[in-house]
């Protein structure tokens, strides 16, 4: 016999036994979730052409379509684009389980005045993937 | 009986008897900055904005604006007891207890978009705890964090139209409206601007 290795009919059924006990009660799971506009704004030929002072609240419409949120203000208003993602995982071991998710968000933000002339714009420093 | 088979069935009864579940959830990064970072009267929001990017909320206030960055990182440790007999074999015994790391940093700025106040602030919340019967093979949650997990209420349009009558005729006041004010996760649904909603 080896002496390094005993293989014998003992140690085999408990190996195959823990190895069982494993494949049949753990398990995995994974999630992805996203809500919201499609972040438009991540893609370099939309955003090369806004100008503050130049560009209208129309060509942002044109650009990323209707935003999450419009805010009227005094002297203008704001247009807030929101993309939320939600990604999770977890793993079922039952001596331990563990299961864990992170939101993560997406936005762009542009100021107009009472022109409907963009006077400030900006947008998240993460950047999400869409799915 | 071998060693290793005693080993074997005392590795299977902890297994069966005991288990430790851990549910985490984090929501959105920590902007943390400097308290020189931005300076009253001079930066302007433009400043903010192209540093740290929109904020998680934000709305008219007074003649100005009021940025609102809020991040949270639940955590939720539960330990789980197995009946092993009979019938009660298919269910665990469950407890829970749940805290929340927080930060939020606010700015409020003027009617010309310069800054006139500036707080950041972490603390810790503590979620409390929860005791539960559930099948063996599930993993809940049993601390209610829900008011901390709320989705931004432009996420939220939709159903909104279907909001009990006293919550719809208060709408003016909503504070996810970026009309009204902003405010932090985690505020009951009974207080504040919330009163008139009569929320339970």
């Amino acid at each position: 016999m080896n002496k390094y290795l005993p293989i014998n009919i003992e140690n085999i059924s408990i190996v195959l036994l823990i190895m069982s006990l494993f494949a049949f009660t753990t398990a995995c799971f994974s999630i992805s979730d996203q809500q919201g506009v499609d972040n438009l704004w991540r893609e370099e030929a939309n955003v090369e052409n806004i100008e503050e002072d130049k560009t209208t609240q129309n060509e942002i419409i044109q650009l990323f379509g209707p935003p999450s949120q419009i805010i009227s203000l005094e002297n203008g208003a704001i247009f807030y684009y929101l993309l939320q993602d939600k990604k999770g995982k977890g793993i079922f071991l039952l001596l331990f389980n563990y299961k864990t998710e992170r939101v993560s968000y997406d936005r762009a933000i542009f100021f107009f005045d009472n022109e409907g002339i963009l006077t400030d714009y900006g947008f998240s420093v993460e950047n999400v993937q869409r799915n | 009986m071998p060693k290793s088979w005693s080993y074997l069935l005392l590795l299977l009864f902890v297994v069966t008897q005991f288990s430790c579940t851990v549910i985490s959830r984090q929501i959105d990064k920590d902007k943390a900055v400097d308290e020189n970072t931005f300076e009253l009267s001079k930066s302007h929001f433009r400043d903010v904005i192209n540093l740290i990017g929109p904020p998680s909320k934000l709305s008219k206030y007074d003649k100005g604006l009021v940025f609102l960055y809020e991040s949270v990182r639940i955590r939720e440790n539960q330990l789980g007891l197995n009946a092993n007999y009979d019938f009660f074999r298919w269910f665990k015994f469950s407890y829970a207890k749940g805290t929340a790391e927080r930060q939020a940093l606010l700015f409020i700025f003027d009617k010309n978009g310069y800054l006139v106040s500036q707080i950041y602030k972490e603390f810790d919340e503590n979620l409390g705890s929860g005791q539960a019967i559930s099948f063996l093979y599930s993993i809940e949650s049993l601390v209610d964090s829900s008011t901390l997990e709320e989705d931004p209420a432009s996420l939220a349009w939709g159903i909104s139209l279907l909001a009990p009558l006293p919550e719809t005729l208060n709408y003016p006041q909503n504070l996810g409206t970026g009309e009204s004010g902003v405010e932090q996760l985690g505020v009951p649904s009974s207080v504040g601007q919330h009163s008139l909603e009569l929320a339970e």
